[in-house]
């Protein structure tokens, strides 16, 4: 199943996307900042990010960012934001996808999915290394050593 | 209070329709729903006329007593008591009978206008004082009453009332304009169909000059204004003489012709004292300038020519207005008057020499010599005193010296005397050194005759040498002091523009230098909104009051309506120019500052836009998350792929409803602000009871609600206040509690009561808020502590402080003791009186 990390403030929306993602098979964690999101980013690495720019701790981007820095996770980011220079200034610093709000469930469940199916790509494209002493496996960020 | 309007129907002659002209106006005004008055309407025994005032209605005359008879005036207090929108004011040139309030009846409707009445009034074209003495050749009649010019041009509208001659003497014969009894020679006189026609022109052209003046302002208005130089700029020479008035009169004649001509008078005073004008008829000549629309300069120089082409220069004048001279025709042959000397170095100025009464019929004295009567009288008496001492000593002591050396002793007595008195004393010094040399030194001593012909060749060569060299004095000392007063003058420039470049306050700096440079007793800069405005100091050195405008010996105008002026001693021609500089230099200065705050205001401005901008992307934010919310919902429920489970379901429409809720409540804040901000908030005050009002606060919260309690005594007395208002304001203060209290913190609503006041507190243990920023809190459009940069817009303090307010209450914010904030909303009690 495919794993779905959103991260938004409004309980509201959270609430909502929780509900619908689960009826569609996903399985989904959420965050309410930015702090909880990179926590669980690292604990337990999703396939999908959802995220919200106007977080409560610190700014959307930055969090974007740190994503980005050790992860090539497909991130989808939620704003009011309409400017174009906020699409460009989130585009750039990482991410796959933009939706402004508000938003339909069926756009945005469509570009969830475009977005899981670029992880499996990502991660087809690196085959894993085996090796008697050791399978150095991409996808997953994990070298395993036989004991 | 703005100032009335007013308009003017003017007219050529007597009986023209002025009077009915303006009665019809009314009439149309009053049918149009005007508050129309009659101030004072001369009928002239008119029947036509008095039937035009019925009607109207009149303000009853004031009868004035005086010498015994009573005379009927226009009762000015009663029309301002009275107050109407439009007076009626007969006949401007009216002289009041002694005993009103002003002279003139034009004054009276100027405290009509200042106290915002419009009048209406008539004036005939020949009580216009610019063309009194024109007038006064066309008919023969000298005009007594007269109305100064720039009250008839300063009205709003001037109409013409015109009728043609031949219309105007069958008017007469009919016996419509006077009585056919009163229609005597001398009044026929006046109406000849030439006179008629004179005046009919006149008047035409008169007005013609306005409407022109009009279209050309209209013209600067709207297109690039035309720079300064191009007017024309008239200066009338006046000596002081009664001619003055004349040349005056016709100086304003000529500015008047075509538009923004500026009238200048100068006086100029010779340095010496000796007066050939009466001080009163001078002060007369400044009124009658003032009266014109023109400005009066006394200059001082000795050389009344050269003093007037100085002054002329230095104003960029572009005419020069002269009287023809009043020496006899001998005179005039003997040595050039003031005005030939004008024209011929007046170069590109016009000079018009104007005919006067006094033409060639007195004698005036003959023009000063350009050094002055004190060092002529000095050169005079070295002149004859000189020879004759010197002789003497040189009799005296003949034996020890020879004739080269007494020739050089008188060569250098007339050298003494040119440098002393100038040339002709020199001259006829050395003329007299001669003979004295002839007589009693060459041999044959003590006669006239010259034995050795080298002696007469050598006294020749005395004469010849001792002229040329007191003419070569003569003029190297006038060289000298012109290459002087150009050093000064140069210097003086260097020092202004050096003082002006590192100055703070530039323009009570070059104020200064301009008092210190002319030794003047006090100087400003001075502005006024229009001709009729007082006017107001921008800058000023020294002691100096707005009285000091009028009597000022120098008045340099910066612009239409500002001007550099110097009080003190009267300046010199020459000097005038270097005024011109500094009121270049002063105006520069204004034009930097106005500049300046200019771009001030342009750059906050443009602060002020980036601010909105930046709010209106904050208030789209707040507005479209709960929108998001809201389409996320129903979208997901209109989904035809999924059947939703009860729960579900249930979520996703408390999820519509909570922010169809936010929304509300943000666009109600929107909405609130906004009309706080233009006072529109209307409160319907009631007498409450704290807990009522409480208890709808906590049931509006719905869940949250819970964490709210009330702790206040039930016996709180009612206060005043709108309860509609004060559910939004503790609906606010509540949010804001509840979002500041960690986890599931309680949020406590308290109440105490003084002898006038009632204390409701809103109650929370967050973070609380420090000193500095308790005030900045209530700001709109601030968030304090946690939002993100640019991101979301904090109205609901703002909103609830000036809703408070609105009702007569305060809000301000308090520590919790503990840790966390209190706000404390202050309200009147029911039983404190208003």
């Amino acid at each position: 199943m495919t794993f779905v990390l959103v991260v938004d403030d409004e309980p509201s929306i959270v609430r909502t996307l929780t509900i619908n993602l689960r009826a569609r098979d996903f399985e989904v964690e959420s965050a309410g900042d930015g702090r909880s999101a990179l926590q669980i980013v690292e604990e337990r690495p999703p396939d999908v990010v959802v995220l919200d720019l106007g977080l409560p701790d610190m700014d959307g981007v930055d969090v974007l960012r740190q994503i980005r820095a050790t992860s090539v996770v497909p991130v989808i980011v939620l704003s009011a934001r309409q400017d174009s220079d906020d699409k460009v200034e989130a585009l750039d610093a990482g991410a796959d996808d933009y939706v402004t709000k508000p938003f339909g469930m069926d756009e945005f469940l469509a570009r969830v999915r475009a977005a899981a199916r670029r992880k499996e790509t990502t991660a087809e494209a690196i085959p894993s290394v085996q090796t008697p002493d050791f399978v150095l496996d991409f996808a997953n960020y994990r070298a395993t050593r036989d004991e | 209070m703005a100032r009335g309007l007013l308009r003017i129907y003017l007219g050529a002659a007597p009986g023209v329709g002025k009077t009915v002209a303006m009665l019809g106006e009314a009439h149309r005004r009053v049918e149009r729903g005007t508050d129309v008055v009659v101030g004072i309407c001369e009928t002239h025994g008119r029947a036509y006329t008095a039937a035009q005032i019925e009607g109207l209605e009149t303000v009853p005359l004031k009868e004035i007593e005086y010498r015994g008879t009573s005379f009927p005036e226009l009762d000015l207090d009663a029309v301002l008591a009275r107050a109407p929108q439009v007076a009626l004011i007969d006949e401007l040139a009216h002289t009041n009978v002694p005993g009103s309030r002003n002279a003139k009846r034009w004054e009276d409707m100027n405290e009509l206008l200042d106290a915002g009445i419009d009048v209406i009034s008539t004036v005939n074209i020949q009580h216009l004082e610019s063309l009194n003495d024109v007038v006064e050749s066309i008919t023969g009649v000298k005009q007594r009453e007269t109305v100064p010019d720039d009250v008839v041009r300063a009205a709003d509208q001037i109409e013409l009332v015109d009728m043609t001659p031949e219309a105007l003497r069958r008017r007469m014969a009919h016996g419509h304009i006077y009585p056919a009894g009163n229609v005597d020679a001398a009044l026929s006189n006046y109406f000849r169909p030439g006179n008629l026609s004179a005046l009919r022109e006149l008047a035409l052209l008169w007005l013609a000059d306005r409407v022109d003046e009009a279209l050309e302002r209209y013209r600067q208005d709207q297109g690039i204004s035309a720079p300064w130089p191009t007017r024309e700029r008239i200066v009338v020479a006046l000596n002081g003489r009664p001619e003055g008035e004349t040349l005056l009169r016709r100086a304003a004649q000529i500015a008047s012709r075509g538009a923004g001509g500026e009238l200048l008078a100068t006086h100029i005073a010779q340095s010496d004292g000796l007066v050939g004008s009466d001080p009163t008829s001078i002060a007369a000549q400044r009124k009658l300038a003032a009266e014109l629309g023109g400005t009066f300069h006394s200059v001082s120089g000795d050389d009344v020519a050269q003093a007037i082409l100085d002054f002329a220069r230095g104003v960029n004048a572009t005419q020069i207005v002269l009287g023809v001279s009043r020496r006899g025709r001998l005179q005039s042959l003997l040595a050039p008057g003031v005005g030939e000397a004008v024209v011929a170095g007046s170069g590109d100025i016009d000079v018009h020499l104007v005919t006067h009464d006094y033409a060639r019929k007195g004698l005036n004295k003959a023009p000063r010599n350009a050094v002055g009567m004190k060092r002529a009288a000095v050169g005079w008496v070295t002149a004859t005193a000189g020879p004759a001492l010197l002789t003497l000593l040189l009799v005296a002591t003949r034996q020890h010296h020879d004739l080269p050396l007494d020739m050089l002793a008188f060569l250098a007595l007339t050298v003494g005397c040119a440098l002393v008195g100038g040339l002709l004393p020199a001259l006829f010094c050395a003329l007299a050194s001669s003979l004295a040399l002839n007589y009693y030194f060459t041999p044959p001593i003590h006669t006239f005759t010259i034995e050795d012909p080298q002696n007469a060749a050598a006294l020749i060569v005395f004469l010849l040498v001792a002229a040329s060299v007191a003419s070569a004095v003569h003029l190297s000392a006038r060289r000298e002091a012109q290459a002087v007063a150009a050093q000064r003058e140069s210097r003086i420039l260097l020092q202004l523009a050096q003082s002006l470049l590192g100055a703070e306050d530039q323009l009570p700096t070059l104020l200064d230098q301009a008092r210190d440079t002319f030794s003047m007793r006090a100087a400003a800069i001075v502005r006024r909104d229009s001709v009729h405005a007082p006017w107001t100091i921008l800058a000023s050195s020294g002691p100096f009051d707005l009285n000091d405008v009028r009597g000022a010996s120098v008045r340099a105008p910066l612009d239409d309506m500002t001007e550099l002026v110097l009080s003190g001693p009267v300046i010199g021609a020459d000097e005038r120019r270097l005024v011109s500089a500094f009121a270049t230099h002063a105006s520069a200065i204004l034009s930097r500052e106005a500049l300046a705050r200019e771009a001030h205001a342009a750059t906050s401005l443009a602060k002020d836009n980036r601010t909105r901008t930046a709010l209106l992307a904050a208030v789209s934010h707040d507005l479209r998350t709960p929108l998001a919310g809201i389409k996320a919902a129903v979208s997901s429920l209109r989904q035809s792929d999924i059947t939703w489970s009860p729960t579900d379901e249930a979520d996703m429409l408390e999820s519509i409803e909570e922010s169809a809720d936010r929304l509300n409540a943000m666009v109600g804040n929107l909405l609130d602000m906004s009309r706080l901000q233009t006072g529109t908030v209307s409160t319907h005050v009631q007498e409450l009871h704290l807990q009522d009002v409480v208890a709808a606060s906590v049931a509006a919260l719905g869940d949250q609600g819970i964490r709210v309690r009330a702790w206040f005594p039930e016996d709180l007395p009612l206060f005043r206040a709108d309860a509609g208002l004060l559910d939004r304001v503790l609906a606010n203060l509540l949010e804001n509690a509840l979002k500041h209290s960690p986890g599931r913190q309680e949020v406590v609503i308290g109440g105490s009561g003084t002898r006038s006041r009632i204390q409701i507190r809103v109650v929370d243990r967050g973070m609380g808020v420090p000193d500095a920023l308790k005030d900045q809190i209530f700001a709109p459009f601030q968030r304090f502590g946690d939002a993100p940069r640019g991101e979301g817009v904090g109205l609901g303090l703002a909103v609830a402080r000036g809703l408070t307010e609105a009702m007569d209450g305060t809000l301000t914010a308090e520590d919790t003791p503990g840790g966390g904030l209190t706000m404390v909303i202050d309200l009147p009690l029911a039983s404190a009186l208003p």
